[in-house]
């Protein structure tokens, strides 16, 4: 159970995790990178409810998902209501047009 | 009660009484107040102070010490000025710095023994930090940077507060410590030091700021020689200085406002139109000289012959040309006023009710020499509190 | 008595549903009462603790079991400083004094008060995400420019560190399929690599939340932005919940000792350049956050006690900033205190406590902190701790020298009533705190 083969699974949630990283670190778009959280986020529910399918089974990963969809979709309302403001006062969502304008 | 360990402190002996009547005498020669703010901090610190004498352990002493620096801030900065200000900030700088230093020392004397009593044995690292914080606000060179700064921009009584006894608040608490580490090279080195800079200074306020740094620096001096009479001196010395020097703050204050002159050199001829003021500031020009039989002399012989008795003779040699260097930088002073040109300066003596702070440090100066009986006091202090 | 536990979670949670429900002039007075029930509650509780509910009646590990212990007790600080800040915005018509703002506050006092008797990592996580979500918005709640871009930084940062958390909480129930803290943390000694880096995942995560150096970008901004009674709740309540977080999760004490000394000076250093008030108030929590790492790693119970009063004085801190700009009309705020010398005066109090001088309430955490760093052996973090000090020190000085030296001004009159209580209030609380500073540690430092 230690070889790469063995942990494709785990890997590749991992591997998706780092692509929500990277967008959230360097795309400048700000919608982008709730995108990015968004996908950093899903990369951590895959994963545990990957780890859900040891022996013996447990269903608290399952409740752990659950839980955590519930926050990161609160999480996603809350940043697009903060970028509609953002719009307003602004007039741009671009990280470096806001370092100039702040 | 304060934290697991840590209980203050409070008690009265007679290096404390001593002290706290100093300052009790002192504080009531430069009221009246200029204002609510100058009069709240003016009480403020006088309670610091006397908490400062009475503390009975490390900790208490600590607090009321910092307690102590951070209300003359407001004190220091009382007129406002750009210049005020910064001096301010100089001087807040120098005594949390030395706050600190002292704060780490009473930390690790804690860690150390489990106690922050006075007498708590610990190493000489320990006893360095903490003699090192405490030598910030006792103006020892090189920490001695905030007193020339804060001198001439703080009011005149402010300044009589600062070098009567707040300086005097670091030798006390190096007298209660009782280090055996030898202060006496730095000691000497400020009273030297100073003494040289005080007479090539002009702006009165600042020259007297440096015999201030200059004369305190004689506490520690004979706290270094180890015998009990030179501690006795010591002591003494606190007292009469605090009333010498704060004398001389309060005519070099009436000085500017009455005939408008901040530097010594202009001072020409001017006891001719301040005869009353003028003499007052001879006296304790006199007194801190330590020429017979005022109290400064007092507070020298009691410290010489201590020194002499301990075969300090290099302390000794200092002493006395600390003496010679108040001479230099205070009988020009005095001469030139009585007996130079008349100056075309405008000046009269002040009122009466100004003037009687003054006097009655001149009066003091006088008094205190001819009394034994205190000299027996500082005996009994150095025994107790050394 | 341990059955008022899920009270102290669900009464603020509750109060914060009903509020938006309510007319406006009744919201105000409805949050007031729901706080100072859950801090008579939370108080009640402290009396009474250790204690424990089942919800549910389903024993551990089937069940969620709350714990109420001596940290716990930091729910009554929680309770008591959100109910003076609402006392503050009493007259205030910004936003935040709006129902829906008034329930975004108490909520978050529902996310702090449950993440402090969570006993196992899932609820945990649960009100770890409630309280962060009302921070979020909290901080947004302010008619400055910026707040909003404030907030969605704070958001960025404060998810990214939550979704961290979820990895490591589902990490550790792989390994031990456990997830209640007591378990886990007995089974880490024996345990290899894997757990150990799941802990670090908590600690970095938690470390975000607690604005520790160098993780604390969002907080100066966020401070800048934020209406002050926010700030008091932010500075004061929210970054601590980051360091309850990592008391729950023990993990690498050197590091944290790094990056506690690391904190002091960053917050220290950054600070002295600042011009505007409230950011020098932010760099000096960065600070004292530092402050209370190294009390982490060398004495927990300094820690717990700095927490406690350094809530307490910087809120006072925050809330007097506050006034003072609201009775101002800016943030200059030259020559302002001099019309205003009750507000100065608590806000001097609380510095004085900031700045740990004895015998106030920030002496107590320090003293504890620096002997517990020098028995350890490790001096050169207790050099850094004083230098901070000095530092920040000189910062605070240069406010109230603006605030008392500067040229007075006409126009300005003393704080109203409902906004100088709470300040006075807080003040006095940060000096008496450390009159019974020995009697306090003793209390926090039982198990």
């Amino acid at each position: 159970m230690t070889t790469l083969a063995g942990n494709l699974d785990y890997v590749a949630t991992m591997l998706l995790f780092v692509i929500g990283v990277w967008t959230l670190v360097s795309d400048p778009n700000l919608i982008k990178k709730v995108m990015g959280l968004n996908i950093m986020e899903t990369a951590v529910f895959a994963f545990i409810v990957t780890s859900g399918a040891l022996e013996p089974p447990s269903p608290i990963p399952h409740a752990l998902v659950l839980t955590g969809i519930v926050v990161a979709v609160s999480t996603t309302a809350v940043a697009l209501a903060l970028l509609l403001r953002v719009h307003r006062e602004f007039g741009t969502l671009d990280l470096d047009e806001l370092r100039d304008l702040w | 009660m304060i934290a697991p360990g840590l209980h203050l402190h409070f008690g009265l002996d007679p290096l404390g009484v001593l002290f706290a009547a100093t300052a009790a005498v002192l504080w009531l020669l430069v009221l009246p107040p200029r204002g609510a703010r100058y009069g709240i901090f003016l009480g403020v610190t006088f309670v610091f102070t006397v908490g400062v004498a009475t503390a009975g352990n490390l900790l208490t002493f600590l607090v009321c010490f910092e307690l102590l620096s951070l209300s003359f801030w407001p004190l220091i900065v009382h007129d406002e000025t750009e210049e005020a200000l910064a001096a301010g900030r100089a001087y807040l700088a120098y005594v949390l710095t030395g706050g600190s230093l002292l704060l780490l020392g009473v930390v690790a004397t804690f860690a150390a023994t489990g106690t922050v009593d006075f007498d708590a044995p610990v190493s000489p690292f320990v006893t360095g930090l903490l003699l090192a914080g405490l030598s910030v606000k006792a103006a020892l060179i090189p920490v001695h940077g905030w007193v020339p700064r804060a001198h001439p921009v703080a009011p005149a009584p402010v300044s009589a507060l600062l070098s009567g006894l707040m300086v005097a608040t670091g030798s006390l608490g190096m007298i209660r410590i009782a280090p055996e580490l030898s202060l006496a090279p730095i000691a000497a080195l400020t009273v030297v030091v100073a003494g040289v800079v005080a007479i090539r200074t002009d702006d009165l306020k600042r020259r007297l700021a440096w015999s201030t740094i200059s004369q305190m620096a004689y506490v520690p001096l004979a706290l270094s020689v180890l015998h009990p009479e030179a501690l006795a001196g010591g002591i003494l010395h606190i007292t009469h200085h605090a009333f010498m020097k704060g004398g001389l703050f309060l005519c070099a204050g009436l000085i500017l406002h009455h005939a408008g002159i901040r530097q010594a050199s202009r001072m020409a001829g001017l006891a001719r139109q301040m005869p009353w003021t003028m003499g007052a500031f001879t006296v304790l020009s006199l007194g801190m000289i330590g020429i017979p039989p005022l109290s400064g002399f007092v507070t020298k012989w009691v410290m010489g012959s201590g020194m002499a008795a301990a075969g300090a003779w290099f302390s000794l040699a200092v002493l006395m040309l600390g003496a010679l260097l108040a001479a230099l930088y205070l009988m020009p002073i005095v001469h030139a006023a009585w007996f130079g040109p008349r100056s075309e300066v405008v000046a009269e003596d002040p009122p009466i009710r100004h003037l009687v702070p003054v006097l009655a440090t001149a009066v003091l100066t006088v008094v205190l020499g001819l009394l034994p009986r205190l000299v027996e006091v500082a005996r009994v202090a150095a025994g107790a509190g050394g | 008595m341990a059955h008022w536990i899920p009270a102290l979670v669900a009464l603020p949670i509750f109060g914060g549903v009903v509020a938006p429900a309510l007319p406006r002039r009744l919201a105000h007075l409805w949050a007031l009462v729901v706080l100072v029930a859950t801090t008579g509650i939370a108080l009640a509780l402290s009396l009474d603790a250790p204690a424990s509910y089942a919800m549910g009646g389903w024993p551990a590990p089937y069940g969620i079991e709350l714990h109420f212990d001596r940290l716990s007790s930091f729910s009554v600080v929680v309770a008591l400083v959100t109910t003076l800040a609402v006392a503050y915005t009493l007259h205030s018509s910004g936003p935040l004094a709006s129902r829906e703002g008034l329930a975004v506050i108490l909520l978050g006092t529902g996310g702090m008060t449950g993440f402090l008797v969570a006993g196992d990592f899932f609820t945990l996580f649960v009100f770890l995400e409630i309280l962060s979500l009302a921070a979020y918005g909290m901080v947004a709640m302010s008619e400055e420019r910026g707040a909003g871009l404030a907030a969605f930084r704070y958001l960025l940062m404060g998810a990214s560190a939550s979704i961290v958390i979820l990895l490591s909480v589902g990490v550790v129930h792989t390994l031990t399929g456990s997830l209640n803290l007591v378990d886990v943390q007995q089974r880490l000694p024996d345990a290899g690599l894997p757990l150990h880096l799941a802990m670090a995942g908590f600690t970095a995560g938690f470390l975000v939340k607690a604005a520790a150096f160098p993780l604390h970008v969002w907080l100066p901004d966020a401070h800048a932005t934020a209406p002050s009674a926010v700030s008091a709740l932010l500075s004061g309540l929210i970054v601590k919940m980051g360091i309850v977080g990592l008391i729950r999760t023990p993990g690498v004490d050197d590091l944290l000792l790094w990056l506690g000394g690391a904190s002091l000076l960053a917050g220290a250093l950054l600070a002295l350049v600042q011009t505007d008030a409230k950011r020098i108030l932010a760099y000096s929590t960065v600070a004292n956050i530092g402050l209370i790492l190294v009390g982490l790693s060398v004495e927990r119970t300094g820690a717990m006690v700095h927490m406690v009063n350094h809530a307490v004085a910087k809120a006072a801190l925050f809330l007097a900033a506050g006034a003072f700009t609201h009775q101002a009309g800016s943030r200059v705020l030259d020559g302002v205190g001099r019309r205003m010398p009750l507000t100065t005066l608590a806000f001097a109090l609380a510095t004085i406590s900031v700045i740990g001088v004895p015998p106030t309430g920030g002496f107590t955490g320090k003293w504890i902190i620096a002997v517990g760093a020098l028995e350890a052996g490790q001096p050169v973090v207790v050099g850094v701790l004083l230098l901070s000090s000095i530092l920040l020190a000189l910062c605070y000085a240069r406010i109230l020298q603006a605030l008392l030296f500067a040229p007075a001004r006409s126009d300005v009159d003393e704080a109203p009533l409902s906004m100088l209580l709470p300040i006075a209030l807080l003040a006095l609380l940060s000096v008496g705190l450390g009159l019974v500073g020995a009697p306090l540690t003793a209390f926090l430092g039982r198990p």
